[in-house]
């Protein structure tokens, strides 16, 4: 009865550990989706505002409307460039996701034309979104089932 | 914050000693950063070395910081190569211009230019106040002689309309402005000077308009019309002296419509001689 008890418990970990596994990946999904629907706010306020960038986050994160609880832990000392890549950095949104972001606040205080690093970055963010989604959709339900085959596995060769 | 800690803000921490160790000797006029070479300060005519030698990382920081991480809000003023940072300071750079854009990369040098500021200097020249063009060649002060004379003026009444298209004269930061110009001044910062010299005239019912720096035929123009409104004048321009003035025909119209009633000459020395014109 133990044994039997053991087992189950091995297999819903395994199980819980693929959910787990499952809900990062629809995590990141939500997050590029995010970012997406704030970007064309960033737009305007960039561009028919000509609000300086750390305004502009300031008052997104007043509004929370982005995902900015990363931006503000760095010394007042540091650059703006140094918070933005921490920020980006800290997006669960996957590797493709953090650099789009991270590239779009070095390209605009590097001098490059707003408009342009705007839509560049909504490209590739869409493209990472897209790539979550289809990622979420294969493996959404594999990963808990992963887990469960391998928690039962585990228990058989321990019994 | 005092005008030395905020383009400290703007530089690497290892520029601090040697920068405050300076500026409690000598008055700074400028600092100025080429790449590869030391950094140097500028005192009255000379540039002193500070044993600092200048890096792209800290013409890129200061890029950074002056434009607050956004060139794009200050693209009309960079098209032009300068940045206005808060406190009237004025940030010039040089590097590679990306024609069409109104960018500038690889940034190569930089003129951090401090505001000096006099109280009480031009005194002597507003009662009573008559059209003035303040001429000296670059750095003798003009902008801070103009400044006071704007501070004075209002302050005994008139109602002066500052076009202050580089944010120095009043510095204006977030509707404040950083120095003094007096109570019955209204500034219009950004722009071009004689854009905004109109909009005064139109708008404002100033008993006289100031701008610095009479260099353009626009600006020329825009004074025509502003005299012919029986508007005072106070402005500036590059010139040695009267006949140096004379000569360029820029200036010519202003001279003989009989715009300006006085010349106030500066030397390097801040001394001022004045000359009465007609």
């Amino acid at each position: 009865m133990i044994r039997f008890f053991g087992a189950a418990l091995l297999s819903l970990g395994g199980w819980l550990l693929g959910r787990c596994c499952a809900a990062q990946l629809a995590e990141r999904e939500r997050t590029a989706e995010l970012l997406l629907r704030e970007l064309p706010l960033l737009r305007s306020r960039i561009l028919d505002y000509a609000l300086p960038m750390p305004t502009v986050l300031e008052q997104l994160e007043r509004e929370e409307r982005f995902p900015l609880r990363a931006y503000e832990p760095l010394p007042t000392e540091a650059d703006f460039t140094q918070r933005w890549v921490h920020f980006a950095s800290s997006l669960p949104t996957g590797r493709e996701g953090q650099e789009s972001v991270a590239e779009l606040g070095l390209a605009i205080s590097a001098g490059a034309d707003p408009e342009q690093a705007l839509r560049f970055c909504e490209e590739r963010l869409e493209r990472c979104r897209q790539e979550l989604e289809r990622k979420r959709r294969e493996s959404g339900r594999l990963y808990p089932a992963l887990g469960c085959c391998a928690g039962v596995l585990l228990s058989l060769l321990l019994l | 914050m005092d005008r030395i800690a905020l383009v400290l803000s703007c530089l690497p921490q290892r520029y601090e000693q040697s920068v405050r160790a300076f500026a409690a000797e000598r008055e700074i006029g400028e600092l100025r950063l080429r790449l590869g070479r030391e950094c140097t300060a500028l005192s009255g005519e000379r540039e002193y070395p500070l044993g600092i030698r200048v890096e792209r990382e800290d013409l890129q920081r200061l890029f950074e910081r002056s434009t607050n991480a956004s060139p794009y809000a200050v693209k009309e003023t960079l098209s032009r190569g300068f940045v206005s940072a808060p406190g009237g300071v004025r940030i010039g750079f040089c590097g590679t211009l990306v024609s069409g854009a109104g960018q500038m990369k690889d940034i190569s040098s930089a003129a951090i230019r401090l505001p000096g500021e006099r109280r009480g200097w031009g005194e002597k020249w507003i009662r009573p106040f008559c059209s003035t063009l303040l001429l000296s060649p670059p750095g003798c002060g003009k902008t801070t002689l103009l400044r006071d004379m704007v501070r004075l003026l209002s302050e005994q009444g008139e109602r002066v309309g500052l076009c202050d298209d580089r944010g120095e004269i009043a510095a204006v930061s977030g509707g404040r402005a950083a120095f003094d110009v007096g109570r019955h001044t209204d500034v219009i910062t950004g722009g071009g000077r004689s854009e905004s010299a109109l909009m005064l005239l139109r708008n404002m019912n100033p008993t006289v308009i100031a701008m610095d720096e009479l260099t353009g035929e626009e600006e020329r123009d825009s004074c025509l019309l502003v005299s012919r409104c029986g508007v005072k004048l106070l402005s500036t321009a590059h010139a040695a002296n009267r006949r140096d003035l004379e000569s360029r025909a820029l200036y010519r119209p202003l001279l003989s419509e009989g715009v300006f009633q006085r010349l106030l000459i500066l030397d390097a020395q801040h001394r001022v001689r004045e000359e009465l014109l007609s």
